[in-house]
């Protein structure tokens, strides 16, 4: 004899129909209990958690088949019934369905074959059910973990950007969001002994990938920074490594990258296919369009160096194309009010930022879909 | 995403349609694929109706691209709409790529330059 494939409960007032389902059934291999009332039924499915399917009457005293089905499924137990009965009404069946029966079936000539037919059925869908079940709970709890991981890499992302920036003789103004908690734009500020460096860039994608090519970058442009002074210099040796860190991948990097002379007030901008930058001396606004490619696309690129005063008092506006690229509703892109907003607000830098925020927010009704990085500096 | 595909000679023109974003770059890839597999020489990609290009989707043109000429073939741009074309020409990559304003103008080109 088989054993091992369940073990069924046969509820039913009549011993003879108990008797006859469960020598059919424990010769397909189940175990089989039996019962003869409902509530006898409901306490052995209490006492005994290994009962993996119920076979039902529909009539029987004290507590019919319909009212078994309600009280085993307000106790919380999914376990499949089918339900027996005489009655060819196809009413009862669907109450029967209705109220939680996994299948039904007429106690007819027929019914030593229908019961392990209708048996099996059941159980396979069980199964299928408890997989799926269980399939769902692994799917969740990696994205549980997907997401506990994301938090972490956006807090070391977070704190490998200078959120804060203490630059002598400056006031700075900074937003950072990246549009799904990590994310491709980096910016910094890095004060040698002659002069003073700025730089914004934005990996293309939103991938985890573009998190961790910024956060190489950072560390790249800083390290760069320390031993160059000539902003052509360091966007050249920084295109030919990254050139050879992306090779195939089709990444690439636009950046914005500018040293000040301190002592002849001159900046030097070289932009690698980044959005203009904006530089307001006095009144004049100088919008400084990009120089050249982006980065990581060809090793020999070359960059033009263009070069604009930078007195006491000016302010330099440094973003990505999440700025520009936000759209409002009817599908008009921010850039348009760029240059509007940066001419009317006053004040200092951070307010600048936090103002242009609020426009662009209100804009396109908080809505972003890339990362949004806004750099201000103005000079003292 | 959906794309067409038109011969004109030897020239297979695609018609990609609807926005060039990161969530399409994998459906844009695999149209290609299926279209023009992998030993087409000639494309020319008209942008006619490309509404929208983000990094990510420059960043498939331009893989597209290399595929090409790394196989000695020719990848030519056509009928740029302004937001696309202002994405190529602050990335550069209308130095990269050649872009034609129209598609018979993008075919014109084709031919010059296989003519080289």
């Amino acid at each position: 004899m088989e054993t091992g494939k369940g073990t069924l409960l046969v509820v039913d007032d009549d011993a003879f129909v108990s008797e006859m389902l469960a020598d059919i059934l424990d010769g397909d291999g189940y175990k089989v209990l039996t019962a003869e009332r409902g509530m006898e039924a409901l306490k052995k499915l209490e006492d005994l958690p290994e009962i993996s399917l119920v076979i039902s009457d529909m009539n029987m005293p004290e507590m019919n088949g319909l009212e078994l089905i309600e009280a085993i499924r307000k106790s919380g137990s999914d376990v499949p019934i089918i339900i027996l009965t005489g009655n060819s009404e196809i009413s009862v069946a669907i109450a029967a369905l209705n109220k939680g029966a996994n299948d039904y079936l007429i106690k007819d000539e027929n019914i030593n074959e229908t019961i392990t037919i209708s048996v099996e059925k059941v159980m396979e869908k069980q199964q299928l059910k408890l997989q799926n079940i269980q399939l769902m709970e692994n799917l969740a709890q990696k994205n549980r973990e997907l997401k506990k991981e994301r938090t972490l890499a956006s807090k070391v992302q977070a704190n490998i950007l200078p959120i804060k920036l203490q630059l002598s003789g400056f006031q700075t103004g900074i937003y950072y969001r990246p549009s799904n908690q990590i994310g491709g734009d980096f910016f910094d500020a890095l004060e040698t002994k002659n002069s003073i460096h700025f730089l914004i860039g934005d990996i293309s994608g939103h991938s985890t990938s573009s998190a961790l090519v910024m956060a190489v970058c950072n560390g790249m442009f800083r390290s760069l920074g320390q031993t160059m002074e000539n902003p052509l210099e360091i966007v050249t040796a920084a295109n030919r490594m990254l050139c050879q860190m992306l090779m195939d991948s089709g990444m690439f990097l636009t950046l914005a990258y500018m040293t000040l002379d301190r002592e002849n007030n001159v900046l030097s901008v070289v932009s690698a296919g980044h959005n203009p930058v904006f530089l307001f001396n006095g009144t004049d606004i100088e919008t400084i369009e990009s120089t050249g490619p982006v980065l990581g696309w060809d090793p020999d690129d070359d960059w033009e160096v263009l070069e604009f005063p930078f007195n006491p008092g000016s302010t330099l506006f440094l973003y990505t194309d999440g700025l520009v690229e936000a759209k409002n509703s009817s599908n008009e892109e921010f850039e348009a009010r760029l240059i509007e907003s940066l001419i009317r607000i006053e004040g200092p830098p951070d307010e600048l930022v936090t103002t242009l925020l609020r426009e662009v927010s209100d804009f396109c009704g908080g809505r972003f879909d890339d990362d949004l990085t806004m750099f201000a500096i103005k000079r003292l | 995403m959906d794309m067409k595909l038109e011969m004109d000679g030897e020239v297979a023109v695609l018609i990609p349609e609807g926005n060039l974003v990161a969530s399409k770059v994998e459906s844009f890839n695999s149209r290609i694929e299926m279209l023009v597999g992998k030993d087409f020489r000639f494309v020319l990609l008209d942008m006619s109706r490309i509404d929208f290009i983000d990094s990510s989707g420059l960043d498939a043109v331009m893989m597209f691209n290399k595929r090409a000429t790394g196989g000695g073939g020719i990848l030519v741009c056509a009928a740029l709409k302004d937001n696309v074309q202002k994405v190529f020409r602050v990335t550069w990559a209308d130095q990269k790529i050649p872009v034609a304003a129209t598609r018979s103008d993008g075919l014109q080109m084709m031919r010059e330059l296989r003519a080289v």
